[in-house]
């Protein structure tokens, strides 16, 4: 039977179910189940658990334990997740595989504790310092919540990067039924890591590179990478798509109401679909790209001031118009709120160089 | 059948805890299920809502904005919350400490949730009255159902308390009648 669960213990039976080696956290609302559930469930496997003294020392053991061929990660909460950015350019700059979690909350600053998705940016752009990304995820459901980190895993081992599992407050804390299936790990060997086995070539793991030649040499490696990841790994789902006139694109909690949306304009002969990003980076650029080219626009929905409508404008690059609706503070949005924007945005002419940004 | 409920009332009135049993009792019957907590700073003494929604279908927006059922614990939050609830909709209120609503243009059923668990034998039993009533109401999810996911998902420290909150659980099944 199905078992009922907050996304956020979702996120612990996914990560032991992935073969989570180590986790390093600090309490966080609204994540503070991840570090609770793994306090008891990583030392049950004989796992290593431990609570930081800081976030900023948190990230720093993932950087080590990834180091080590571990299996490593730790989650926060924006503010938290602040605190970790140099600690992820490094890892990143190292080509470590590690996951994070952020269960988003509203901001910025300290900001309050209910949902937000405030920290797109953050996440898809880098975040921390010089030239990297990553690879990130947001599950719109529980189920998503477990059977993602499995993903994640596999994709920091694949491409040596680490990835962040994007949620919002709302996902975390509401539960909802889920299959703890047993999940397909691929792990690969690790020769690069500093495990302590003897290796014909010494591991080193650094991220300072003082010749420039070599520092130019990574940076041209890193993005190969991610050219390589975008190609494969890019995800979405689509809803009441084909004959739409408008698509809602929103991810997370903003993707369950815009569902909501869709059944209910349907009802009303509104030709409205969904568009759901899976991958926030690498990001579904070229299906939107054909979508604006048959014709549809888009209305962007996020709990955010309009971070993701950027990706989406640069996907319809001036080929349809692209429109916003935000609520922020930690309000979600109404599915009749975003209906009647919709119903706006579809009664007005489709203009590419107009858009109505609306908060 | 897809039914969007907001289960309220103030902290230590178990309002939080009636809406997971009987998440609980809809996922025994395969269904879909949501249960969100309108999560804040506030906890004891101050006010606690959440959302359940029970469908057949797969559940879109996961917060009740206008739901077909209020279960209103005290006369603040049946205030609070009375104005949401769709026309025609089910309010469920705690008679002990709420007034009959105003609204014409809803089902309203008193249950005396804080004489049934008096009588059950422990006043922390009110919100388990409320469940009795929610099953009985709405048809939603089946009283077998209930008893199952209180025998089996009752919290830890209150499981030699789950005959008395059977006995309000009926009582309040019951008084909906």
């Amino acid at each position: 039977m199905k078992k009922l669960m907050k996304g956020n213990s979702a996120l612990c039976y996914g990560a032991i179910a992935a073969g989570c080696d180590a986790f390093f956290g600090y309490p966080i609302t609204p994540q503070n189940e991840v570090p609770e559930y793994m306090s008891w469930m990583m030392p049950e496997k004989g796992r290593v658990f431990v609570q930081a003294e800081s976030e900023v020392a948190a990230i720093n053991m993932v950087y080590g334990a990834a180091a080590s061929g571990m299996r490593a990660m730790t989650s926060s909460s924006s503010p938290g997740v602040s605190l970790k950015q140099e600690g992820l350019s490094y890892i990143a700059a190292a080509e470590l595989p590690a996951v994070v979690c952020n269960v988003q909350r509203a901001g910025p600053g300290l900001g309050g504790i209910l949902a937000g998705q405030g920290d797109y940016f953050q996440a898809v752009k880098g975040g921390g310092h010089g030239d990297y990304k990553l690879i990130t995820l947001a599950p719109w459901s529980v189920q998503e919540c477990y059977d993602f980190m499995a993903l994640a895993f596999d994709l920091a081992d694949k491409y040596r990067n680490p990835v962040c599992m994007l949620l919002d407050g709302v996902v975390g804390q509401m539960q909802e039924a889920i299959d703890l299936h047993p999940v397909e790990v691929n792990r690969p060997a690790k020769p690069w890591a500093a495990d302590g086995a003897p290796k014909d070539e010494k591991a080193v793991v650094n991220s300072l590179w003082v010749d420039p030649d070599i520092l130019e040499d990574l940076n041209r490696r890193i993005q190969a990478k991610y050219r390589a990841c975008a190609e494969k790994e890019t995800r979405y789902t689509e809803y009441c798509i084909e004959d739409c006139e408008l698509a809602l694109v929103a991810y997370g909690t903003s993707a369950r109401v815009a569902k909501t949306v869709v059944d209910n304009a349907r009802k009303q002969g509104l030709r409205i679909g969904m568009f759901r990003p899976v991958t926030l980076f690498p990001f579904p650029y070229a299906r939107l790209a054909e979508l604006a080219e048959a014709g549809k626009r888009f209305l962007v929905v996020e709990m955010s001031c309009g971070q993701m409508a950027e990706d989406v404008m640069l996907a319809a690059c001036g080929r349809t118009s692209v429109d916003f609706y935000g609520r922020t503070g930690g309000f979600v949005m109404t599915p009749d709120e975003v209906l009647d924007k919709a119903k706006q945005v579809m009664a007005s002419p489709a203009d590419p160089c107009q858009r109505s940004w609306e908060l | 059948m897809y039914a969007e409920a907001i289960f309220a009332g103030m902290g230590g009135q178990g309002s939080l805890l009636a809406a997971q049993i009987l998440a609980h009792a809809g996922v025994y019957e395969n269904r879909n299920v949501v249960w969100y907590p309108a999560y804040g700073p506030e906890t004891r003494g101050g006010t606690a809502a959440c959302t359940l929604i029970i469908s057949d279908e797969q559940i879109g927006a996961p917060i009740a904005s206008h739901p077909e059922i209020l279960v209103a614990f005290n006369q603040r939050m049946l205030d609070a919350y009375i104005d949401k609830v769709k026309p025609g909709g089910i309010v469920i209120y705690n008679s002990d400490l709420a007034a009959a609503p105003q609204r014409k243009d809803v089902k309203a059923y008193a249950v005396p949730a804080n004489t049934i668990a008096m009588e059950a034998g422990n006043m922390r039993s009110q919100n388990m009255a409320m469940v009795g009533a929610y099953t009985r109401v709405t048809g939603i999810v089946d009283a077998s159902s209930v008893k199952w996911a209180m025998e089996n998902h009752f919290p830890e420290k209150a499981k030699k308390a789950i005959p008395v909150n059977m006995e309000a659980l009926r009582k309040g099944y019951d008084a909906a009648g």
